[in-house]
């Protein structure tokens, strides 16, 4: 199958340009194959980045036709139907090194923002269940549509805060470290500063969604919901909580002690 | 003379007076039938205070389904999101319906099934059935009306919540526009954000992105913006001189909510639309 795509080519700060490339591919071939095909047979210089090949180390995000995807999850031909010539770029809200290749670092600064780690003691057992956010592979699709972070550079954007949501949900660790996550993400890049309109969940390639993650931040956060407790004591924190409420029956009644939330 | 049995909804007049004044005057000719639910649909705290949301919303539902209704139409996308997003949540889940179920009777609510079905204005409107009389009562076909679209994030996103693939959540405002006669100049940021969500915490955000739609709809040489959500008609009406200003742009584009377009191509009444810029 011949396929052709519209490459936008950077170099060293340079003004941009857009290169057409046409080769041919086999039948279930993926975009990440097309590139490799055109690296090999039209033009060794292209530069992107790959490695598993197979959808797990998340190095091969770029956008086709303005669509956030990983490379070697996208089959190509679909995008060139019709005789449809995609445009392949770097990823959204990088800076851009050379080509497809985009600078991590900014993505990184913020995943070290939020204490990626786990905070437990030896022996603690695994971590209880499987929370989605296990599945993120860290490849900054969603940090690429993020509408947020193209009006505020510095927030904290959908990846690091659906992991810090991972380890705020972590009953192995202690409330005064998961308050210490909450404190991380509450300030005014934190996750308040998400407009929410959900292209981190659409666009994920893994089926993680940032935005609940983030709203349940939100609520367990100092100006949340709950008041900014944890997750133990997030339903006490929630009813003892000051006034929030419209005056409805309902809200107060929320607020009021409950015998079956002892913990 | 199309003949089809009225479409009785549970109506939440959660929008601008003037959105719910033209959703009003379009409603007989559209045969719907709009059973007004004072209610707090919860959406509001959807982002900053999830649990008290989510009782909200059952309230509501619960609200809904007590009038012997199964259906609830709302102009507004956070409406939607939330309240599709709870209905599904609390009709999945029985320890989840059993424990929010057992908050709404301490306060003599009725309980919620979970089982009702959330509709927007604007998928409702191009449905076949709302298209067709569209056509058939268009008095005024606006034919010389170019618009720019803005079809409301959370109508689109996240589309397993909607129940539908984004592609096919794209749609419905286009086919409206058209069956109105307006014709639509593409702008790039028309499933893009207008930034209500975080206008109160962070507006310097939500004006940079309200900005972009209104910028891209005056580069394109629209007529007007038309708006699937209220809530994003609110965002750019009410916020346009500073969200102007922000950019430093001169953003006079009229923003109409499509329940307001529709008005003016049923020439139904001129005074849902007395507040269009």
């Amino acid at each position: 199958m011949k396929v052709s795509l519209a490459i936008r080519r950077s170099q060293g700060g340079l003004e941009a340009r857009r290169e057409q490339f046409s080769v041919t591919v086999r039948a279930g071939a993926t975009l990440l194959d097309a590139l490799d095909q055109i690296k090999d047979a039209r033009d060794d210089s292209l530069a992107y980045r790959a490695a598993c090949g197979s959808g797990g180390c998340g190095a091969c995000g770029v956008r086709v036709d303005g669509r956030s995807v990983l490379a070697c999850e996208t089959p190509v031909a679909p995008l060139v139907d019709g005789g449809h010539v995609p445009v392949v770029a770097p990823l959204g809200n990088f800076p851009v090194i050379r080509d497809l290749v985009v600078d991590m670092e900014p993505f990184w600064a913020k995943h070290r923002a939020i204490d990626p780690a786990p905070r437990v003691a030896a022996g603690s057992g695994a971590e209880a269940g499987a929370p989605d956010e296990v599945a993120c592979v860290l490849c900054g699709v969603c940090v690429s549509e993020c509408v947020s972070l193209a009006h505020d550079p510095d927030f904290l954007a959908p990846a690091a805060l659906a992991i810090a949501r991972r380890h705020v949900a972590d009953e192995r660790e202690s409330e005064r470290v998961r308050a210490g996550r909450l404190a991380n993400v509450a300030g005014e890049h934190g996750a308040g500063a998400c407009v929410a309109c959900g292209l981190c969940n659409e666009r994920c390639p893994k089926g993680v969604e940032p935005l609940w993650s983030i709203a349940e931040l939100r609520t367990l956060g100092p100006g949340g919901g709950s008041g900014g407790a944890g997750p133990l004591a997030r339903v006490r924190g929630l009813l003892g909580r000051g006034d929030r409420s419209s005056g409805s029956k309902l809200l107060t009644a929320l607020r009021a002690p409950d015998d079956d939330d002892d913990e | 003379m199309t003949t089809t049995m009225s479409e009785r909804f549970a109506y939440l007049a959660d929008g601008p007076a003037s959105v719910d004044g033209a959703v009003r005057a379009i409603a007989p000719a559209l045969e719907l039938e709009l059973v007004e639910v004072a209610a707090d649909s919860g959406a509001s705290r959807a982002f900053d205070d999830s649990e008290a949301a989510l009782h909200l919303a059952a309230q509501t539902l619960g609200l809904v389904e007590s009038l012997g209704l199964t259906r609830v139409l709302t102009s507004s996308d956070a409406v939607t999101l939330h309240l599709r997003r709870s209905a599904h949540r609390l009709a999945a889940d029985v320890a989840l319906r059993a424990r929010v179920n057992a908050r709404l009777a301490e306060v003599g609510a009725p309980p919620t099934s979970g089982a009702v079905d959330v509709q927007h204005l604007v998928w409702e409107l191009a449905s076949e059935r709302a298209l067709a009389l569209l056509h058939e009562h268009c008095l005024r076909p606006l034919e010389d009306l170019r618009v720019a679209l803005l079809r409301g994030c959370q109508l689109l996103r996240p589309s397993r919540d909607l129940g539908a693939s984004e592609q096919d959540l794209l749609r419905p405002l286009g086919r409206v526009v058209a069956a109105c006669g307006a014709s639509e100049v593409p702008i790039e940021s028309g499933s893009g954000c207008c930034g209500a969500a975080c206008a109160e915490t962070r507006p310097e955000i939500a004006l940079g992105a309200a900005a972009v739609p209104l910028v891209e709809a005056v580069d394109a040489d629209a007529e007007a913006l038309v708006v699937a959500s209220s809530r994003c008609y609110a965002m750019l009406r009410d916020r346009r001189e500073q969200i102007a200003r922000n950019v430093d742009r001169e953003l006079a584009l009229p923003v109409l909510h499509v329940s307001q377009l529709v008005a003016l191509a049923l020439a139904c009444v001129e005074e849902s639309c007395s507040s269009i810029a």
